[in-house]
């Protein structure tokens, strides 16, 4: 099992101020070595494979406002849990099917009054061997070298 | 006005590397009447360039301070101080090829012999599945699971640390620099902040200075020590009129309308109300 991380800045006050998380939401996931791609934007685009478990972490921009995930949209191919108990609220979902492209969908509690927001279709996940994946080979095309240079 | 800078850092790949470099990002609320920079050849990287935006009087001197505040976080560091600890230990199964070809070539990791003569075992298991022995003060994460020494190799669920604050920014009085301590938990109580003189417009140097963590093995041990790495970013500092927030016109007086006061009401009695 391997753990791969998805870390969401969410600009709570910008969401505040115009009622949306358009412009306000900047991702980022440890995968970027295999070629997620979208890092740094809210159309961010993770690399996973079968066995991996994914969790979600969200934070403002500004320590003092609140935000937390209070639903997600995901593939059938993911098992999710709701991680909550004295210490801990954050979700979490292991990769137990085939890894189909897709996009999913977040919803938001947004500041002190748990303003509910949605981003959607917001971040999405890829099978690994992308084309934006280093190690990215295609047993197809034969003049592909051994370490996937050529891509 | 203050501004919240996040400097978010991709801090297993800048332990691997051994530079910072391309695994950093800047996040911060959008700008959108700051015009977009174009990246020049050894200039300022656009990506790393905050838009800094003051306000001054009519005679160009400074007319409100400018605070900003530097959140220095990793993509893999667990947030601190709110109810969301996560099992943040990285997938790294990946890097252990690359690892293994840095640690055959013993140049690009520094100071890793004591890391690979008490871990690495390649008769036995692969370097991603090696455990250190199960002694007291074996460190875990979030769900009590031992953490390998694989993982701990890049220390990525640790917080990297704002050290020091340098750079010509600094040396040309743009921007005062101070660590600060606070009673806020989010932060653990220390941060840097700096006062930015917006009356110095132009794209100025701000040198970073963070500690990242990498293991290391004493007497079976796992410790953590910090690997101090340089980022360089910029200010941007440019200054709009201060204006008036009602009107959008000069500074001075409210132009409020003037209305003769409301003559007091003849009729009306208040109750339980004694007149003299």
């Amino acid at each position: 099992m391997h753990d791969v991380i998805v870390k969401i800045y969410v600009d709570v006050l910008e969401a505040l101020q115009h009622g949306s998380l358009s412009g306000a939401v900047f991702a980022f996931d440890s995968r970027s070595y295999r070629g997620s791609w979208g890092l740094g934007s809210d159309e961010l685009m993770t690399v996973v494979r079968p066995g991996d478990r994914i969790s979600w972490a969200v934070l403002s921009l500004e320590c003092e406002a609140f935000v937390n995930v209070r639903e997600m949209e995901l593939p059938g191919w993911l098992a999710v849990e709701h991680v909550r108990d004295a210490q801990r609220d954050y979700w979490r979902a292991t990769v137990v099917g085939e890894v189909v492209t897709a996009r999913y969908a977040m919803e938001f509690e947004i500041g002190r009054y748990g303003r509910r927001m949605r981003l959607a279709p917001g971040f999405g996940l890829v099978p690994m061997g992308s084309p934006g994946d280093p190690a990215y080979t295609d047993p197809a095309v034969a003049t592909v070298s051994a370490t996937g240079d050529d891509r | 006005m203050q501004y919240s800078l996040s400097v978010v850092i991709a801090a297993g790949r800048t332990i691997v590397d051994g530079s910072a470099e391309g695994h950093v990002w800047l996040v911060y609320p959008r700008d959108e009447s700051a015009p977009d920079l174009e990246r020049v050849e050894g200039g300022p990287d656009p990506a790393l360039t905050f838009p800094c935006t003051g306000v001054h009087f009519a005679d160009g001197s400074m007319a409100d301070d400018v605070t900003l505040n530097w959140m220095v976080s990793s993509v893999t560091s667990i947030p601190q101080g709110r109810p969301v600890p996560v099992p943040l230990t990285p997938d790294q199964a990946e890097l252990a090829d690359r690892i293994r070809e840095l640690v055959s070539s013993a140049t690009s990791l520094q100071g890793q012999e004591d890391i690979l003569a008490a871990s690495f075992n390649p008769q036995h298991r692969p370097l991603g599945d090696t455990r250190l022995p199960d002694a007291p003060g074996t460190p875990r994460d979030i769900d009590g699971r031992p953490i390998t020494v694989f993982q701990a190799l890049t220390g990525a669920y640790l917080v990297p640390i704002l050290a020091d604050i340098t750079g010509p920014a600094v040396d040309d009085g743009v921007i005062y620099p101070a660590q600060y301590g606070s009673p806020d938990a989010l932060t653990e109580g220390w941060y840097w902040s700096a006062t930015v003189d917006t009356a110095k417009p132009g794209i100025h140097e701000v040198i970073l200075h963070v500690d990242i963590f990498r293991p290391a093995v004493r007497d079976g041990v796992l410790t953590f020590r910090p690997v101090r790495f340089q980022i360089p970013t910029w200010l941007d500092v440019r200054a709009v009129p201060a204006v008036n927030g009602f009107t959008g016109a000069g500074l001075g007086y409210l132009p409020l309308p003037w209305e003769a006061p409301a003559a007091a009401p003849a009729a009306a009695t208040h109750e339980g109300e004694a007149h003299a």
